[in-house]
């Protein structure tokens, strides 16, 4: 069943369009990914998913219209955004975030046991748990805000360019955690990525967005052997 | 040494009063990123209200706790109505907009509470205890006493509590507030109310050393920015320790420095503010900002 | 500029020029009041509208003009243009001083040091009572038409101050056009890239401060004129705040906003307290505020965009 079920989406800034009447989806417990340059649109998708940005169109979660709901509303009914940038609150401890990351949940206990899962998931962030997020690397700043996303028990989650800035060696850790993640946790994922060879090894099911349409779409394996997706996004020629 | 030791608690009392309405300030600036010129005036038009409350009949004690109820949606109103449609406008437009308010609120208590002075009753017994020469008067011990009770309740709600989380993470980064969920919106309105509210007790103390008078809080704004300035605006631990700075620093100025006579009294806290941003524009508690390119 | 607005100079000019010969006096009076204001308030354009420095204090050195031509008329015995220079030279070098730790500041916390500056402007002059006659003003003469002119004290003084008003305006005009005016663009709009480019930012800044509180002394030496007395209530906060008032309704960053702001300043006032005496504050809080949310870049500033938007739709 689809947890992601976008159809006729358009979205934009001011007067600008970015989206142009796209439609994609995400089956329950699978990874979908979302490639494109520079430009094309996919940090708009993500933002426009989680309310940020007004958007046309139909948006279901779970079958329920979100479109059009403010961004924590949004948030509540399970939508987790692991925004561009991290997001992450600098002047909390790294505790404080995972912690305000299940804010609206009134489970207590579970909520201790999310956190101490987290650092299970990400040792880094146990060893720093006093610290202010602000003092972390970029990589540990990745994992916490996908820490963080993960404490909303979220229906979906929705991660816009992971490995910006960070090491191979990071990425390389960050999408085993990933792959971890959606198989162990059975998290629902909506990857976007402009370089995309990790991203379409740990997915089901790829998109192509190129300036605002869906160019291209199938499963993860034919889009990575696709030959233009090679020459334009994988790095082959 | 006694005289000296008198100053200093003198000092506290008034740094008292100070570090109250700077904590409203810092609060305010925490949340929304604004520094809000009305407070003091937000604070005397509360002191007002707490006056007309026992005019109706109510006692001192009761009076102050409804004015603090009602300083609080006070704020939140100003907060929605006036401040939340220029939030994210230039700097510029936002002081001239608090200004604006500075005015209004100034003039609105003028307006329907006339300009003439007035008695206020307080709340405090007429007591003073000596010991030798040094006088600590019940007025000293009631000023530390709400000090320390804002100051603790502050650090509770802000580090023990689930919605002083939310206000912290909604003042941090407000993207990533509304997308675990936190109604950004609301938090914010609470702030400015939270801050009206606070304002209001410092009201409250002002009005009971002095008369009622709708331009008695214009000194107080001014220390206490300076207050809060000492705390680079952002730190609460900042201003509690900038207003007794101010207030101990003034206590002193008066008594050793007699040449300055009470109209330069306001060069004390000019000067500090300025010492202290010269050398450390952050503030001396504050963090450095890193502009990013 | 073409034809038209030369023609339109033309007029202004020369409406300007015998407005006193056909007007009443107490109207000339007011438009001489509104010049003074005017002058002050291209100061304050130029600190807050072309180098984005917010400043509170203006009453300060709008003061400090009055209060040192006052003077240099009464001890020095100097003639009264004389005093006006000396009263620019004296706020031009201050407030050049005060520029430097100016220029230091993030703007909110310029706005602070600026506010104290402007509520310690009373307190200073009445502590130093021995030469300002502190709470009880000083009366200055105003000056005396010569005898060939034949015109009333009211007119000649107009004169006088439409004279400094005018070489204020064509100073100031210079110093915004050309290429001093796009290098205080930039320092305005983008201070790391400009600063980047080679433009002292920060000695732009200063000279600003310090041209800015010097048309501030100008405007407050020819307020002088006009009203003959001077004490140290009209300098204070209040009026530091109409002052931002004004130039905010005028329109920051143009030269003809001072205007407006100087009629704002001379009638906005009166018109204040007719309605209500408390409410005076109210009107301009009030106005603060509406300009803000409607009209951020003031009634000439909004005048210009839509000018503008309509050369380009014609073309």
């Amino acid at each position: 069943m689809k947890v992601l079920d976008i159809k006729n989406f358009s979205a934009g800034y001011g007067r600008l369009r970015v989206l142009h009447n796209i439609s994609l989806s995400v089956q329950e417990g699978s990874v979908a990914v979302l490639l494109g340059a520079n430009g094309a649109g996919k940090t708009t998708t993500l933002r426009a998913i989680s309310g940020l940005i007004k958007s046309e169109g139909s948006v279901l979660l779970d079958g329920q219209e979100t479109r059009g709901l403010s961004p924590d509303r949004i948030a509540r009914l399970g939508v987790a955004h692991a925004a561009e940038g991290r997001g992450t609150f600098t002047d909390l401890t790294v505790e404080d975030n995972l912690r305000v990351g299940a804010f609206r949940r009134t489970d207590k206990s579970e909520i201790a046991a999310d956190i101490e899962k987290m650092y299970v998931l990400f040792p880094r962030l146990r060893e720093r748990y006093q610290q202010k997020a602000g003092s972390l690397s970029g990589g540990e700043q990745q994992m916490l805000a996908v820490g963080r996303a993960l404490m909303l028990r979220p229906r979906v989650l929705l991660l816009d360019e992971p490995s910006l800035g960070l090491a191979p060696v990071i990425i390389n850790d960050l999408y085993d955690t990933l792959a971890r993640v959606n198989k162990e946790l059975r998290i629902t994922m909506l990857i976007v990525e402009q370089n995309a060879n990790l991203a379409l090894q740990i997915a089901d099911y790829a998109y192509v967005l190129e300036s605002g349409v869906i160019s291209l779409q199938g499963p993860a394996q034919e889009i990575a052997s696709h030959d233009g997706v090679r020459a334009a996004y994988l790095g082959d020629i | 040494m006694i005289y000296f030791l008198q100053q200093l608690l003198n000092g506290l009392a008034t740094g008292a009063i100070y570090a109250s309405l700077g904590l409203a300030l810092v609060l305010i600036y925490r949340t929304t990123n604004i520094a809000n010129f009305a407070q003091g005036e937000m604070a005397t038009f509360s002191a007002f209200l707490t006056w007309q409350l026992t005019e109706f009949g109510l006692p001192i004690g009761w009076a102050i706790l409804i004015s603090l109820g009602l300083s609080l949606i006070l704020g939140a109103v100003t907060y929605v109505l006036i401040v939340r449609p220029v939030q994210y406008k230039d700097e510029m437009t936002i002081i001239i907009v608090t200004l604006g308010l500075f005015l209004a609120y100034n003039s609105a208590t003028g307006a329907i509470w006339g300009f003439m002075q007035k008695a206020s009753p307080s709340p405090l017994p007429e007591q003073t205890w000596t010991f030798g020469t040094l006088r600590i008067g019940a007025e000293l011990l009631a000023f530390v006493a709400v000090l320390v009770t804002i100051s603790v309740g502050l650090y509770v709600l802000f580090q023990r509590t689930r919605l002083g989380m939310a206000l912290r993470a909604a003042a941090s980064n407000a993207q990533s507030a509304q997308l675990v969920g936190i109604p950004y919106t609301a938090m914010m309105t609470l702030g400015w109310g939270m801050a009206a509210a606070l304002g209001s007790v410092s009201g409250a103390l002002v009005a009971s050393r002095l008369t009622l008078d709708p331009n008695m809080m214009g000194d107080v704004i001014i220390y206490a920015f300076a207050a809060a300035v000492v705390g680079g605006l952002s730190s609460y631990l900042g201003a509690v320790v900038g207003g007794i700075v101010v207030g101990v620093s003034q206590s002193f100025s008066t008594a050793y420095l007699p040449a300055l006579g009470s109209d330069l009294q306001i060069i004390v806290p000019l000067l500090l503010i300025v010492a202290v941003l010269i050398v450390k524009p952050e503030g001396l508690f504050g963090k450095a900002v890193q502009v990013r390119v | 500029m073409t034809v038209k607005h030369w023609l339109l100079g033309v007029l202004v000019a020369i409406l300007l020029a015998v407005t006193p010969l056909i007007a009443p006096s107490y109207l000339t009076f007011q438009l001489t009041g509104v010049m003074a204001y005017a002058v002050a308030a291209i100061g304050l354009n130029l600190i807050i509208g072309y180098a984005g420095q917010i400043s509170l204090g203006h009453n300060a050195f709008f003061a400090l003009g009055a209060y040192t031509a006052a003077l240099s008329v009464a001890h020095l015995h100097v003639h009264y243009v004389v005093s006006v220079l000396i009263a620019a030279a004296v706020t031009f070098v201050v407030g050049f001083l005060a520029g430097f730790p100016a220029q230091r500041l993030k703007g909110l916390y310029l706005a602070l040091i600026t506010l104290v500056l402007a509520v310690s402007v009373s307190p200073v002059i009445k502590h130093f009572k021995a030469y300002t006659n502190g709470m009880s003003g000083l009366a200055v003469d105003r000056p005396s038409p010569p005898a060939w002119s034949g015109l009333t004290q009211d007119a000649w003084v107009y004169y006088v101050v439409l004279l400094f008003t005018a070489v204020c305006f064509f100073l100031a005009r210079n110093f915004v056009a050309g290429s001093t005016g796009r290098a205080l663009t930039a320092v305005r709009q983008a201070p790391l890239a400009a600063s980047s480019m080679g433009v002292d930012v920060n000695g732009y800044k200063v000279l600003i401060f310090g041209l800015g509180s010097m048309f501030a002394g100008i405007g407050g030496a020819i307020f002088n004129f006009s009203i003959g007395f001077i004490a140290p209530d009209s300098f204070n906060l209040l009026l530091s705040v109409s002052f931002l008032a004004a130039i905010v309704v005028g329109g920051l960053g143009t030269v003809w906003g001072a205007l407006v702001a100087g009629l704002f300043l001379q009638f906005v006032p009166s018109y204040a307290s007719d309605i209500s005496n408390a409410l005076a504050g109210a009107v301009y809080g009030g106005i603060l505020i509406v300009c803000m949310f409607f009209m951020p870049k003031g009634i000439v500033g909004s005048a210009i965009v839509w000018l503008r938007e309509r050369q380009t739709v014609k073309n």
